[in-house]
């Protein structure tokens, strides 16, 4: 089996899953009373302040646990929304569909949404959002690395000129693609959401930084855990886990981060045996996507194929693979069969050089063959 | 006094001799659909009864109740001992106000003192004194309230006719095979043929790598929503791939959807006489797609030496299909979206009105008799 879907979820490594039993023994509910849980309550606190630091926050800023990053996200959003009509949304067309199709559902409420234009390269057009910003503009929303074709938004930096266009305006950035991959950078934004699962940790925790807990809204109702504003079970043994993970991410991320460039290059550079692919992938981007299309053939017959031989690929997100159209090609004006044929790659430290080899050759078969077959 | 439910029957009490054959099949169907709830299942005089459940399971009872074709309505009744006494003494605490009613009185049991008309006007005339606001209207009535003196002993009073899907028993008129594409029509074809008591399995063609797994379990799924309506228990999986790819290579690309209709009906035919269905079933529907014309359907059928084939939507409307869809829940399983066989190499102007000299001259460029040998080789057969 060859994994190059680790965009989509990653495998969990050995010693978090291990140490993820032992923390069982800490299984008691936070937010009881006696000793033992005022101290797992307290070691959580500090694991909140010590994320903010490992994302280079602001020490007034906390840390908010959820169970995946598409809550976070919606937490986050929901919280932006007031009652006022004419404030303002502004979101990348890049995002998540846990972020992009919150955008909709504003739409849908009539309120005043923008997109923000993407270049060809594949970041955001800064200058076209710059322009979008005005007195009203309540939130923006501008992925970090881009899901499907790993192209970096320094978000840190835009929202800095954000602040200086309106200061009032918040900023929050969806990380989960950026976290442990390249260097993270929190000060000027005021959300940063991340996740467990995508580098290697545990699927069911997540969370994001906050630089002003107080304007936050209770998202769901009960006994008031996390600052009322995600009541639930506080979930202690996963966020030691998830701890570790985040962690081990950021102290190898410098060794991964050579190590999976030199696979992606690796790659590039024997795409170039198969006639009519195309690279969407800047060099510039993360190298733990690659974004590819196959022309004149359609990306998931081609899936499909690998998968018979056991060669696992993304097609587009996961989350909107079942959906037909890619809206991140669309917006970076990609033709209609680059869109068609294209196929993520997303790499993990865990990829060989030979499997990398071995998908190559694969691919070429595939291609080749399906060609020949619809000639 | 205890809860029952009655069952009325169809068309068959417009049976002659073989009208106990029909009357046993439905009562074994309807013990299947029962048969994981305790209750008792009995049949006398042209109605079935259900007893002996326990109360908080009635609404599951009905909705079960209504997946059996044959049934024409159902009445949960309350059930008591036949006296005059016992009747009078229920309609003494019987409650209806600011309405217009009758009371229809059956009486089987002829032992019964009082006859009919009589017996319904001292009822009425019960009910009118204990409620308020009552007018009796033998035509135009809001309530009905029936009594039935069953020759049993006992008597049944209910209020109310849940109306049931009709039909025949299925298991009465055979068993015949499906094709099941994954759209919207095939469950709704197969729901219908099933409604005049034949028993339906499902086949499927799947065209992977250009298909994919989902959409193979999508079909499954649609499978298991009419396997209650239908009694469907296989589905037998064919691959198209090398079919659609033969005449994508040899053949006339605009002739790729009747090509392969008339190879999915010849395989279809095969399976049939192998595992003895009678008929082929499809969701087809006149003038619908380019492979629906009348010509279409033409050159379809002319492929076909020993078996018919059924197409109960071919006069159907589009919403007609979707509103029995939505009825049977296959509509949100239809509309997801993953390709199905007939949508990948589809060419962009496919024939619409076939000349059968033409498709045999595209077919002889095919070696349809090992294509087809292998296909079935190779069958996937899905237990559901």
């Amino acid at each position: 089996m060859i994994f190059l879907d680790n965009a989509s979820t990653t495998k969990p490594d050995k010693d978090i899953l291990e140490n993820f039993i032992k923390y069982q023994d800490d299984f008691f509910n936070p937010g009881a009373l006696y000793k033992t849980s005022v101290l797992i309550n307290q070691k959580i606190d500090g694991i909140r302040e010590n994320i903010v630091n490992l994302l280079n926050g602001n020490t007034l800023g906390s840390f908010i646990f959820t169970s995946t990053s598409t809550e976070a996200n919606n937490i986050i959003i929901n919280s932006s929304v007031s009652n006022n009509k004419n404030e303002e949304f502004i979101f990348s067309s890049l995002e998540h569909p846990s972020v992009y199709n919150y955008a909709q559902h504003l739409i849908s409420n009539g309120r005043k949404v923008h997109f923000v234009k993407t270049l060809e390269s594949g970041e955001i057009d800064k200058n076209h959002l710059y322009s979008l910003i005005n007195s009203n503009t309540k939130l923006v929303s501008i992925i970090h690395v881009s899901n499907e074709t790993g192209a970096i938004n320094n978000v840190n930096e835009i929202a800095t000129k954000i602040k200086e266009l309106n200061s009032k305006t918040l900023v929050h950035a969806d990380g989960v693609q950026a976290l442990g991959k390249i260097n993270v950078n929190v000060s000027n934004l005021d959300y940063y959401t991340i996740s467990s699962h995508k580098i290697h940790g545990l699927k069911g925790i997540a969370g994001f930084y906050t630089k002003n807990l107080k304007l936050l809204k209770p998202y769901n109702l009960g006994g008031g855990q996390e600052f009322n504003i995600r009541s639930g079970t506080t979930n202690a043994p996963m966020i030691f886990s998830f701890y570790d993970t985040i962690k081990k991410a950021i102290e190898n991320q410098k060794n991964n981060y050579n190590y999976i460039k030199s696979l992606n290059l690796f790659l590039r550079d024997n795409l170039q045996l198969i006639d009519d692919i195309v690279i969407n992938s800047d060099l510039n981007n993360s190298p733990f996507v690659l974004s590819i299309s196959v022309l004149g053939l359609n990306a998931e017959t081609i899936l499909n194929a690998l998968s018979e031989k056991k060669i696992y690929v993304g097609l587009g997100s996961a989350c909107s693979s079942k959906k037909s159209g890619n809206r991140v090609l669309e917006s970076m004006n990609k033709s209609k069969a680059e869109i068609l044929g294209n196929l993520r790659i997303s790499f993990s430290k865990n990829n060989t050089k030979e499997e990398i080899n071995e998908f190559i050759n694969a691919l070429k078969e595939v291609v080749e063959n399906l060609r020949e077959k619809l000639k | 006094m205890k809860k029952v439910i009655l069952i009325r029957y169809s068309e068959i009490h417009l049976k002659g001799n073989n009208k106990r054959f029909f009357e046993k099949l439905l009562l074994t169907n309807i013990k299947e659909a029962l048969k994981d709830i305790t209750c008792n299942i009995s049949f006398s005089h042209t109605r079935y009864l259900v007893t002996d459940f326990e109360e908080e399971k009635l609404n599951e009872i009905l909705s079960l109740l209504l997946t059996v074709f044959g049934i024409h309505s159902l009445s949960v009744a309350d059930e008591i001992e036949t006296s005059v006494e016992n009747i009078e003494n229920y309609f003494k605490n019987f409650k209806l106000s600011n309405t217009t009613f009758r009371v229809s009185v059956n009486r089987a049991d002829k032992s019964f003192p009082i006859n009919s008309t009589e017996f319904s006007k001292q009822i009425g005339s019960i009910i009118f004194e204990n409620n308020e606001n009552l007018t009796v209207d033998l035509h135009n009535y809001k309530n009905e309230i029936s009594i039935d003196i069953r020759e049993t002993g006992k008597t049944y009073i209910f209020t109310k006719n849940i109306k049931a899907l009709n039909g025949m028993p299925v298991g009465s008129a055979g068993k015949g095979l499906l094709l099941l594409s994954g759209g919207l029509d095939s469950p709704v074809a197969g729901y219908k043929i099933a409604q005049r008591g034949m028993i339906v399995d499902g086949l499927h063609f799947h065209s992977f790598p250009y298909t994919s797994e989902n959409a193979k379990n999508k079909v499954i799924k649609l499978a298991k929503l009419i396997k209650p309506y239908t009694h469907l228990k296989k589905l037998f999986v064919v691959s198209f791939t090398k079919i659609q790819e033969e005449i994508h290579k040899n053949c006339d690309g605009d002739f790729m959807i009747t090509l392969m209709r008339r190879i999915m009906m010849r395989i279809a035919e095969r399976l049939c006489e192998k595992y003895e269905y009678k008929t082929i079933i499809t969701g087809e529907c006149l003038g619908q797609v380019a492979s629906q014309t009348i010509e279409s359907l033409t050159s379809t059928n002319l492929v076909l030496e020993k078996i018919p084939v059924l197409r109960p939507l071919i006069a159907f409307d589009k919403d007609e299909t979707i509103e029995i869809a939505h009825k049977i829940n296959t509509y949100e399983t239809s509309i997801l979206p993953f390709e199905d066989c007939c949508t990948v190499f589809l060419p962009k102007n496919p024939v619409i009105k076939p000349k059968i000299d033409k498709v045999l001259l595209e077919e002889s460029k095919l070696n349809i008799e090992e294509l087809i040998n292998d296909a079935i080789k190779n069958l996937e057969v899905v237990e559901v």
